[in-house]
């Protein structure tokens, strides 16, 4: 066996033992920009607000009627806070507290109790005033549309509904919301 | 002799030194995983064209419900568009005078233009007119005053675009 001549020895090339790791950042590069493109930096969601139908079906015109077991509530804004009327619960006023907030989280706790009066009224429909900015009107629909955790009878969607339709059916408060006064 | 072993010692010492002194990835790489599981995370499979329009501020919301494709209706301070298209612009933060119909309410351009596109969509919708439902998404400014909004409201209504949906900004609660 012929002995390497030390030159050999010196100067033989050594594999590289790192990985090569350029092809992986292109990849996750792509992937990035990609992903930022279409990124929502803005989370928009919507809030359905059908407006007034003419029952056209007598279908329709025999929904319209069947009121049993159903009360009418409306929620009238104004500048000096709302005022709640509904057939179970009378007429309410929520005025407007320090420093002009308005009083949503009162709304919110009437408007649970009036629930329980009629639990199988899914609509609400809101009177504004001319003046009335639109986040107002945006902040009495949610606190009309459902329980919230510190409510009696608040129930926990079970973890396999969560973002399904079906959890629609837990928590809900008044969500069919109507805007009046047009 | 001895003077140029040590100077091939120094090249072949140099040589070295230079591969180990590459450019480190590895933590680069950390760098760009972490944000990569992170959009991934985020990343919503829902397919929206949904894009809010300039010179406005969307009210916040406890809604959880997505958008839906629909016809997009723009209320800011300044004008009314339709599908990015101006179609009125406000004088003194309210719709003119001479842009209504008799009634006082409804938005005469804007009226025209919500019945070609209930007519476009129509004849898109495959010749069924009963399938059309009339989707229609509204963005307005927080600050708009309801008296400017239910003309655009009814507007809407008349030309029978009445499955009105609201568009606001998801409140991080």
């Amino acid at each position: 066996m012929a002995a390497r001549k030390p030159s050999e020895r010196t100067n033989r090339t050594r594999p590289d033992d790192q990985l090569n790791l350029t092809p992986m950042i292109d990849l996750i590069t792509c992937l990035m920009f990609y992903l930022l493109m279409f990124a929502s930096v803005m989370p928009v969601v919507i809030i359905d607000a059908p407006l007034p139908k003419i029952a056209s079906t007598a279908d329709e015109v025999r929904k319209a009627k069947d009121t049993s077991n159903k009360m009418e509530v409306m929620v009238y804004i104004n500048a000096d806070g709302f005022r709640v009327r509904s057939d179970a619960g009378g007429e309410r006023s929520f005025p407007l507290g320090p420093e002009k907030k308005w009083p949503t989280e009162d709304l919110h706790k009437f408007l649970v109790q009036l629930k329980t009066k009629s639990p199988n009224t899914k609509d609400i429909t809101l009177m504004p005033n001319d003046d009335t900015p639109y986040f107002v009107m945006v902040d009495v629909m949610d606190a009309a549309r459902e329980l919230k955790k510190e409510d009696d009878g608040f129930k926990q969607v079970p973890v396999d509904m969560i973002g399904k339709p079906e959890s629609e059916a837990f928590n809900r408060l008044f969500p069919d919301v109507s805007i009046g006064g047009i | 002799m001895a003077g140029s072993s040590a100077s091939s010692f120094t090249k072949k010492m140099k040589s070295r030194n230079a591969l180990a002194a590459g450019l480190s990835l590895t933590s680069m790489l950390d760098i760009l995983m972490a944000l990569l599981f992170y959009l991934l995370q985020n990343f919503s499979a829902v397919k929206s064209d949904f894009s809010v329009g300039k010179d406005l501020t969307l009210p916040a919301s406890s809604a959880m419900q997505t958008p839906v494709p629909a016809l997009q209706l723009v209320v800011t301070r300044q004008a009314i568009l339709l599908d990015n298209k101006e179609i009125v612009r406000f004088e003194n933060g309210d719709v003119k005078k001479s842009d209504l119909l008799g009634d006082g309410v409804t938005i005469r351009e804007l009226a025209i233009q919500l019945k070609k596109q209930k007519e476009r969509s129509q004849i898109q919708g495959a010749g069924d007119p009963e399938a059309w439902v009339g989707n229609i998404v509204m963005q307005a400014d927080k600050d708009l005053p309801f008296n400017l909004l239910k003309k655009v409201i009814y507007t809407a209504g008349v030309t029978d675009f009445v499955m009105f949906k609201l568009a606001v900004l998801k409140k991080e609660v």
